[in-house]
């Protein structure tokens, strides 16, 4: 615009130009309006005929918005994120949350909580992407025109196909005693098993958000729901070298039958879900139950979530999977250093075992002129083997120069014979699968009799794992985890039910010695316990026990027998101990053997001596013996004998296990 | 209905998808905490009770963090690249030794599909002749190690592409 100094022609053209401009800004808004108006229709058509197809009531629907029913009668979404519901309501409302999100769809992009622009197409692609299928939307006709961060994602993980990995227990890490589930999205071609083997795409990860690094905190808010729980993404290498090198866990991939549409859902899902978090429950809404959930966008027949009870185990979710046949089309299994080792030893000679252990002591010492290259190769990989499963974890974060001096030997020595190892073969036996193990509850009820007259019954309940004399398939040979192991005995003379044991928990780990490995077994119970013994019979209180020893072990682990030495405390408000307080301490040596004689039938004899030294009658001891037979799939029966101070007994337990 | 979900998602992934190229993560742009597998598990400091946190939960409590549409790690990259390359490598470290030595294995094979190199065997053989240059002693740093190892994936003898 032209600014003259002459008046007279300076007020025509500003008027001239604002009058140009107020015209043309009242046609732009009059399309806009227009446009506006015509999409206003178009997205309110699309709602109203959502409402006549109820699709709200969907289950996909139902399913993308985690609703479940509530008492009330209504639904309730399990997510509790703000961001993840774009209608005020939406976390009990899915008609509006339908509704906001069609709109949201057409709608300009808005600010999210964080403050970043968020166009709900793109933070919610798959539900963008059911509605268009449902209502036959146009999404081109709306603001948003691409999705650049969702695509970035999706570029990222490329996915062909998708597994459900199982890390498996390690018992002398407590922590890993339930196992882990995670997902691996792969990029290659599905039908290319050694493709499969490579580890480089991306693992997602369902886990809590964690802050704190106090104990007694931690358990609290880990069982309240109070840390919230969020998926991540992280290298697949990063998992196999956690679980496999620093905790020499087991890996197993299941790799499930979808086709490239349901393996985007799913993975778009994740993306949803991403942008929220839910509150980590650890013995309900946990990883392994999160992981499910998020697999259960491929469609509504794969019904996974609803197929699991209290408490949610990895374990259980694995065999979930098996409950719809097909499902899973293919397993890869990463054994971890510690199989690796194990497996690859089995095949060496009694003099290259020797030299194994030589080189632990001594990476430096010479090979004897009688091994030839192939054997020097084959003890060489043995030992590099050994040094990881045991110092795996000290060698990943440095803090054993040692371990690392001697690792760095071996190595050199065994790059020195200019030949590639063969490709091993680590292939799972059947009873090793996860999937294959029985069911973790186990209720038990049987008839008994006392040596000096008289019946009872006993009730016995276990809300998880696994004990030693429990059928091995799917479970480590010589582990035994139980929560609520509960037996209450109805006596035929008194009367009355006794609770006979009852722990929290119990753990028994036991590692066999050999050359390899000098690690030390335990065991440990807290509970309650009504002992029969002279001081105390039919006094039930409160024990706690812990014990450290060793293990000898043979025929693969099979026949095992155990030494420990064991420490109790024991408080009832019936017995007087020192200076009249009502507890006693004491101590002394456990034994045991355990015969694994197959699959299904498992013996285990265990005895030990207790002193009490000054207190009460000053000794007790407890020998039993289990034989345990596998009749069937989740039956087993239980022919038992047990010896204490006052009461000898035999019993015959039936167990079934779900 | 899945007839109708496959075709919606194959034509709207042309909207959502933008060319499935490598991400532009810049030559040095992996973070200065590295990508090792401790810090990246849990930061500098690995307390024996975050041990079991991480065991139990699975939680993280390192310098990187892996949220879904949050991440900002540039460690995560293994799709094919240098950095990507170097990623896997420093992570990887300790199991990559080992495969080197024995001229074959899993991190030798995943790494070769990384750098777009021609054959893992001959990846395999080449840097296991040289082992001792490329690790001199126990605690050559995880960086060095993987300069070391890209400068021969690069060189003539194994002329891995995606090392640009």
């Amino acid at each position: 615009m032209d600014l003259t100094n002459d008046r007279g022609l300076e007020r025509a053209p500003s008027f001239l130009c604002a009058a140009l401009i107020a015209a043309i800004l009242a046609a732009f808004a009059t399309i806009a309006r227009a446009d506006d108006a015509a999409l206003g229709a178009y997205v309110e058509a699309k709602v109203e005929a959502a409402n006549q197809a109820a699709l709200a009531d969907d289950p996909y629907w139902h399913r993308l918005l985690h609703y479940r029913p509530t008492l009330y009668g209504g639904v309730k979404s399990q997510a509790d994120g703000r961001g993840f519901f774009l209608a005020p309501d939406g976390k009990t409302n899915p008609r509006e949350e339908i509704a906001a999100t069609i709109r949201g769809i057409f709608a300009p992009a808005q600010p999210d909580e964080h403050g970043l622009p968020q166009h709900p197409m793109c933070r919610f692609p798959a539900r963008a992407i059911w509605l268009t299928a449902k209502l036959d939307l146009d999404v081109t006709r709306g603001h948003q025109k691409a999705c650049p961060r969702f695509a970035t994602y999706m570029a990222r993980l490329r996915p062909t196909a998708v597994s459900l990995v199982f890390s498996s227990y390690y018992l002398n890490n407590p922590s890993s005693a339930f196992g882990h589930t995670f997902l691996r999205f792969y990029q290659g071609d599905p039908r290319d098993a050694a493709k499969k083997r490579e580890i480089v795409d991306y693992g997602i990860d369902f886990s809590a958000d964690v802050d704190t690094g106090n104990a007694i905190v931690y358990a609290f808010k880990g069982l309240t729901g109070l840390f919230p729980g969020t998926y991540k993404r992280i290298p697949y290498y990063y998992k196999v070298r956690e679980y496999n090198d620093s905790e020499s866990r087991d890996l197993w991939e299941y790799e499930l039958d979808f086709n490239e549409a349901q393996v985007w859902l799913v993975a778009a899902h994740i993306w949803e879900l991403g942008s929220t978090h839910y509150d980590y429950f650890y013995l309900t809404e946990n990883c392994s139950y999160h992981i499910l959930g998020a697999l259960e966008a491929a469609g509504t027949d794969v019904d996974l979530t609803s197929r699991t009870r209290f408490p949610v185990l990895p374990a259980d979710t694995v065999k979930v999977l098996f409950e719809h046949p097909g499902l899973v089309r293919d397993i890869i299994y990463r054994p971890s250093v510690r199989t690796q080792f194990r497996r690859r030893v089995a095949t060496l000679d009694g003099r290259e075992r020797a030299m194994v252990v030589r080189l632990m002591e001594d990476p430096n010492a010479d090979f004897d002129p009688r091994f030839d290259r192939t054997s020097q190769r084959n003890i060489l990989d043995a030992a590099a083997d050994l040094i990881e499963f045991l110092f795996g974890h000290e060698l990943i974060y440095k803090t054993n120069s040692e371990a690392a001096r001697k690792k760095q030997i071996i190595l050199e020595r065994r790059a020195a014979i200019r030949e590639p190892s063969p490709p091993p073969d680590f292939s799972a036996r059947p009873g090793d699968h996860p999937e294959s193990g029985h069911g973790s509850l186990r209720l038990g009820i049987g008839p008994g009799f006392f040596a000096d007259g008289g019946g009872f019954f006993d009730l016995s309940f276990r809300l998880a794992l696994h004990d030693l004399a429990d059928p091995p398939d799917g479970y480590p040979e010589l582990m035994q985890l139980d929560f609520l192991p509960t037996t209450i005995r109805v006596e035929q003379r008194e009367g009355r039910a006794v609770v006979e044991d009852s722990d929290f928990v119990r753990i028994v780990s036991l590692t066999p010695v050999d050359r390899f490995d000098h690690r030390m077994s335990w065991d440990f119970r807290a509970g309650v316990t009504t002992p029969r013994d002279e001081y105390c019979t039919g006094c039930t209180g409160a024990v706690a026990q812990i014990g450290g020893g060793a293990t000898l072990a043979t025929a693969g682990e099979r026949v095992a027998f155990f030494a420990l030495g064991e420490v109790r405390v024991f408080g009832s408000s019936e017995i007087a101990g020192y200076d009249d307080w009502p507890v006693i301490a004491g101590g002394g040596p456990a034994a045991g053997l355990r015969i694994a004689f197959s699959d299904r039938v498992v013996d285990l004899v265990r005895g030990q001596w207790l002193f009490f030294p000054g207190q009460g009658a000053g000794q007790s001891y407890d020998a039993t013996h289990t034989l345990r037979w596998a009749v069937a799939q989740n039956l087993a029966l239980d022919f038992d004998a047990r010896v204490r101070p006052r009461a000898i007994e035999g019993r015959l337990m039936f167990n079934l296990y779900l | 209905m899945r007839k109708i979900l496959v075709i919606a998602v194959l034509s709207l992934s042309l909207v959502f998808a933008v060319a499935f190229t490598t991400p532009a993560v810049a030559k040095d742009g992996y973070a200065q905490a590295g990508c090792g597998l401790g810090s990246l598990l849990f930061g500098s400091d690995p307390g024996k009770f975050k041990q079991v946190i991480a065991a139990t939960t699975n939680a993280t409590f390192g310098t990187q963090t892996f949220g879904i549409t949050t991440g900002t790690s540039n460690c995560q990259s293994p799709t094919p690249g240098r950095a990507a390359a170097r990623s896997f490598i420093e992570s990887n470290r300790e199991a990559l030794a080992k495969d080197i030595s024995r001229g074959a294995g899993e991190t030798i094979a995943s790494l070769s599909t990384i750098a777009g190199c021609g054959s893992s065997a001959t990846v395999g053989a080449t840097l296991q002749g040289d082992f001792t240059e490329i690790f001199p002693n126990e605690s050559v740093s995880d960086a060095a190690v993987a300069d070391a190892i890209i400068e021969r994936l690069s060189g003539e003898t194994l002329s891995c592409n995606n090392l640009g």
